[in-house]
């Protein structure tokens, strides 16, 4: 990791990505709680560094805000620039389709099998990929099978999600593409194992909620206009809101995440840093 | 002289960790707090937490690196 640091950004040397997602908002964090607690101040907050976000929000997923008696959460994990924060994400469903034919050597017998890639590939060409609708993505993101080219595959599998803002339209468009890939099948000769699973729910905030005021409040504080936004990614934010926990998701500014030209402001990342002092002082009126 | 802030996300985007490798960036986390007044806890158990990982993919089998 080679930095390059100029008067107003730090970007990676272009070779590899910063990894500014997240270790700007673990940076900021960090060095708010000490400024904070250098102060003097008493504050009413937990700072909770999460593991596995990327991956699956494996972190998020276990914890309890509840034991805690938290009331409200800040995520500091939106790559928008500082006064922009998520007040309604998609959820993301995952599914799995597995089209089970009959193997058969390729040359000998090929009348004897059932070509599961070629009745997988049949029932993709039915279903619509990419962009939806303006709320809704889909996407087909593996696929998987076979074993040789004399050998007649008995087994493909489709690895893909759903996301929409709202969750009873992703399970109507999950039993549509079950019904769908069932129907090729059943054409083909073949059958289907389908299997899908919540990976993590939709949230939204409204503006009357307390977490959306103390959002708005706190950014006009620091000087900036608050600009509520729904957004089509995931975070923490989605796994706390389904815990109970109203969570926005702040924008810090972390600029092509996951990119070799990732990069961050400096005023970006100070001005992420004023937000989480606010939000800290502000946690003082907390009974 | 970079401000504090700068100097210390500098120090924190040298740290080798990916997610799921994280462990490098708790230690960071936790010396940089070793000496203030404040209360540092694992909010869920280690049984839980090894349950949870032990029903987690292998390293080895995780999907590629994906942003939610």
């Amino acid at each position: 990791m080679k930095p390059v640091l100029t008067d107003e950004r730090i970007a990676s040397d272009g070779s590899t990505a910063l990894g500014v997602d997240n270790r700007a908002g673990i940076s900021l964090l960090l060095y708010t709680l000490r400024e904070h607690l250098r102060s003097g101040a008493a504050g009413q907050c937990i700072v909770v560094f999460t593991v596995g976000e990327e991956l699956g929000l494996y972190g998020s997923k276990y914890l309890d805000p509840g034991a805690y008696h938290m009331k409200m959460g800040f995520v500091f994990d939106c790559s928008r620039r500082p006064g922009t924060f998520i007040r309604s994400a998609v959820g993301c469903s995952l599914f799995d389709a597995t089209f089970v034919g009959k193997s058969a050597h390729a040359a000998v017998a090929p009348e004897r099998g059932v070509n599961a890639i070629h009745v997988a590939s049949k029932a993709l060409s039915t279903i619509s990929l990419g962009r939806l609708s303006p709320t809704m993505t889909c996407n087909i993101g593996s696929v998987t099978g076979g074993t040789a080219t004399n050998v007649i595959p008995d087994r493909c599998t489709f690895q893909g999600e759903v996301r929409e803002f709202d969750q009873r339209i992703i399970s109507t468009f999950l039993t549509g593409i079950e019904q769908t890939f069932q129907k090729v099948a059943s054409e083909h000769h073949a059958s289907l194992e389908f299997s899908s699973s919540v990976d993590f729910a939709p949230f939204r905030l409204g503006t009357d909620d307390e977490v959306f005021r103390w959002t708005s409040d706190t950014l006009r504080e620091v000087g900036l206009d608050p600009v509520p936004i729904e957004y089509l990614g995931g975070s923490d934010a989605n796994m706390l809101n389904a815990k109970g926990l109203p969570t926005v998701n702040l924008g810090i500014g972390a600029q092509n995440p996951h990119g070799d030209d990732e990069f961050i402001l400096i005023e970006d990342l100070l001005k992420s840093a004023d937000i989480a002092r606010a939000l800290m002082a502000r946690s003082t009126s907390l009974t | 002289m970079p401000h504090d802030l700068v100097s210390l996300f500098i120090d924190a985007i040298k740290i080798d960790a990916l997610s799921l490798k994280e462990r490098p960036m708790a230690n960071f986390v936790r010396e940089f707090l070793r000496d203030l007044p404040v209360k540092m806890t694992s909010l869920i158990t280690l049984t839980e937490s090894a349950a949870t990982l032990s029903a987690s993919p292998t390293p080895a089998t995780l999907p590629a690196l994906r942003s939610p």
